[in-house]
């Protein structure tokens, strides 16, 4: 991969990654947190997001895209972006769903099959159990 | 063919010429990354970050509006830009503007109107305007930051911003008719999302 794609995708990757854990602190979504608490869970996001934006736009040639070969232009910048927003949400279902182990939220009680709804409860696994087990019950 | 308002944008480009100092932070604004991806950045925080069900639900009508919209702005510019060539780039006419582009930014080859930002900008506050007028408010902002300061770095004169604008608006009513019309498509994309946690 050309590296200031490579560096694109991680201004992406860390962007969504915050804001992940920003919306989940916003939204009340624990079964998306890093951290039980709201306020960490709100310092983390913007922590991860502010080094990110931070590294990027020091460090990143912002005019990459002056040479005719350029990469992260248009169409590519939004592939990108959906790249590192895929990646960042396969790191936070599995961090929130290991550190969530330790914190188990589950209130069985609940309906399941509301999707984010879910998350506030239960972690993306024990939601995602949780919905077959139901299901195994129904057949 | 030099753009009706040339004197508008050599004045606001002349600016750049006077504080130098804040060409770095300037740089960073009217370069092709920090507002877009803070647009997109905030347009996923709507979509996860709203505590009520109902409300979260209307913001993702609003997303998929906005997604929409920038989609088919970009087609419309495509086609005007290639069918249509108004006038030259502010820095290929004006020596201030070439010095403040090769300053802060660089100097792009595409024709010049209608501005391609401000229509992916504006149709995507446009988008969500309709379904929540006040998270639409930091999207507007972050449009109007991003048009100004492409005038003031000598990239685009007042009205290829404008006519990107009226693009963006106009695409935007035009996606929210065709998510009203096919609504089974939203319905099922929600659906889907829905199933894998997404929505």
């Amino acid at each position: 991969m050309n590296y200031d794609a490579l560096t694109y995708l991680i201004l992406t990757f860390g962007g969504c990654l915050g804001i992940y854990q920003i919306a989940a602190a916003a939204a009340d979504l624990k079964g998306l947190r890093f951290l039980s608490s709201t306020v960490y869970s709100y310092v983390i996001g913007f922590a991860i997001l502010g080094a990110t934006y931070g590294w990027f736009f020091t460090c990143a040639d912002l005019n990459m895209n002056a040479n005719d070969a350029a990469v992260v232009e248009g169409h590519e910048q939004l592939e990108f972006f959906l790249l590192g927003a895929f990646i960042s949400l396969i790191v936070t279902f599995l961090i929130s769903s290991l550190t969530g182990l330790r914190h188990p939220k589950r209130t069985d009680s609940q309906s399941v099959g509301e999707g984010i709804e879910d998350l506030k409860t239960k972690t993306f696994f024990q939601a995602w159990a949780y919905r077959r087990k139901e299901r195994g019950r129904g057949r | 063919m030099t753009a009706p308002d040339a004197a508008v944008s050599e004045w606001i480009t002349g600016f750049s010429s006077e504080f130098s100092a804040v060409e770095g932070f300037m740089s960073v604004l009217v370069s092709d990354f920090f507002i877009p991806v803070s647009i997109s950045l905030y347009m996923l925080f709507l979509w996860f970050g709203t505590r009520d069900a109902a409300h979260r639900e209307r913001n993702q009508y609003g997303i998929m509006c906005a997604s929409a919209a920038l989609g088919f702005a970009c087609l419309v510019i495509e086609v005007v830009n290639n069918s249509v060539e108004m006038w030259a780039r502010p820095f290929e006419v004006d020596a201030g503007a070439r010095a403040a582009a090769e300053a802060i930014f660089y100097l792009p080859h595409d024709p010049s109107f209608p501005a391609n930002l401000a229509g992916v900008s504006f149709g995507a506050a446009m988008g969500i305007f309709i379904y929540n007028r006040k998270a639409s408010i930091p999207v507007f902002v972050l449009a109007v930051i991003w048009s100004v300061s492409r005038v003031y770095a000598g990239v685009h004169y007042p009205l290829d911003i404008l006519g990107g604008a009226a693009i963006g608006m106009v695409t935007a009513f035009f996606s929210y008719g065709l998510l009203r019309v096919f609504h089974f498509i939203p319905e099922f994309c929600l659906n889907i999302g829905r199933k894998l946690y997404l929505a």
